[in-house]
């Protein structure tokens, strides 16, 4: 089964294509390009170097948010587009469980996606061997460190949350530690394989927004 | 800091908004008030001829935001259709606020508990002349 997944939730714009969950190809840019501008140049040309077409794949998949809302609209509905265009089914998946799912499921500890929301605010979730700890939600980074170090459990941060708040979440106890700086920046492959695997179990959901929003007037409490 | 300018026409408004866009960063915000006719609009062309944009920015009441690449590029905003803060959300806001360009708003008032720091600019017409006040905003 061939998969193409994109992820335009965060300030990455990233594709890749995998078959039978191994990967075939991967563009990243890390600019500040708008996504609109930047994402189906990278599709193209990313089925160009491998010698595919849109009708050669299987799955399309996008990671569904939470993250920048315009990204996450522009990710599903390319999505989509591919889909309705080729008659192949199209499913989304958390951006926050795809990048947990980039780690692997064998690491013996917790691990925290963080997606930064700005104004101190975090997009996070927890998660251990695949399964679902603490659901998406979003948070003060204080508060979410205070929860998570109240587990007292080895946990690792990723995301380019962890890299902003890097400093603080170290200090906060011994117990965390942040992904290097390449493993921060979120990548398509995580997007395919997670989409693949919860397709194939019927599990998977339609490539939808997930803006995960706490209203405005809730967050300036 | 707060700065007074009198303009007796609109060449003198736009002149007030050139030499006011010329001290502009990255990421600073503007907010303009005023009455309709005030020059809130012929204020900010001004802006955008000091940031060396190649067009003649035009009322976004109907677009929310028009958007001009200049040397640093300026997004021009009019809130008068939202109708609350949370409005704000649909149109993506955060993501223009904490982009590297500058964030000029016509009608700010719903966006007033997102700022941290702004450029306030009142604009008021008094049948003659026109009185623009410029002071800087910290929360």
């Amino acid at each position: 089964m061939k998969v193409l997944a994109m992820d335009t939730t965060t300030k990455s714009a990233t594709v890749a294509v995998t078959q039978d969950n191994v990967l075939l190809g991967e563009f990243t840019l890390n600019s500040d390009k708008p996504h609109s501008q930047k994402i189906m140049p990278l599709a193209e040309d990313l089925l160009v170097e491998l010698g595919l077409q849109a009708v050669d794949i299987d799955l399309f998949a996008c990671a569904s948010g939470p993250g920048s809302f315009t990204g996450l609209r522009i990710g599903t509905a390319a999505i989509q587009g591919f889909s309705q265009a080729t008659g192949k089914p199209s499913v989304g998946v958390s951006t926050l469980e795809a990048m947990a799912y980039t780690m692997g499921e064998v690491l013996d500890c917790n691990i925290c996606p963080l997606i930064d929301a700005k104004r101190d605010q975090v997009y996070y979730a927890l998660y251990k061997s695949g399964t679902e700890m603490i659901a998406p939600s979003m948070e003060s980074i204080d508060t979410v460190l205070a929860q998570i170090a109240c587990l007292n459990k080895k946990t690792v941060f990723i995301g380019d949350g962890a890299e902003i708040f890097k400093d603080k979440i170290i200090a906060t106890s011994e117990q965390f530690s942040v992904c290097p700086a390449q493993l921060n920046v979120n990548n398509a492959v995580g997007v395919a394989l997670l989409a693949q695997k919860k397709y194939e179990q019927k599990t998977a959901l339609k490539p939808f927004p997930e803006y995960l929003i706490k209203s405005y007037a809730d967050e300036l409490k | 800091m707060m700065k007074e300018f009198v303009s007796k026409s609109d060449f003198d408004t736009r002149q007030i908004g050139f030499d006011f866009g010329k001290t502009l960063k990255a990421g600073d915000v503007v907010c303009l008030t005023g009455d309709l006719g005030a020059g809130k609009t012929t204020f900010t062309k001004g802006i955008a001829t000091a940031l060396n944009v190649p067009y003649e920015p035009v009322s976004p009441t109907f677009n929310l935001v028009n958007t001009y690449d200049g040397d640093i590029t300026l997004h021009h905003f009019d809130l008068y259709r939202l109708n609350d803060t949370e409005d704000l959300y649909s149109i993506d806001f955060d993501s223009y606020l904490f982009s590297d360009g500058i964030v000029v708003i016509e009608w700010p008032e719903i966006s007033y508990p997102l700022l941290e720091k702004y450029y306030a600019v009142q604009l008021e017409y008094d049948g003659e002349d026109r009185k623009i006040c410029i002071r800087e905003v910290f929360k």
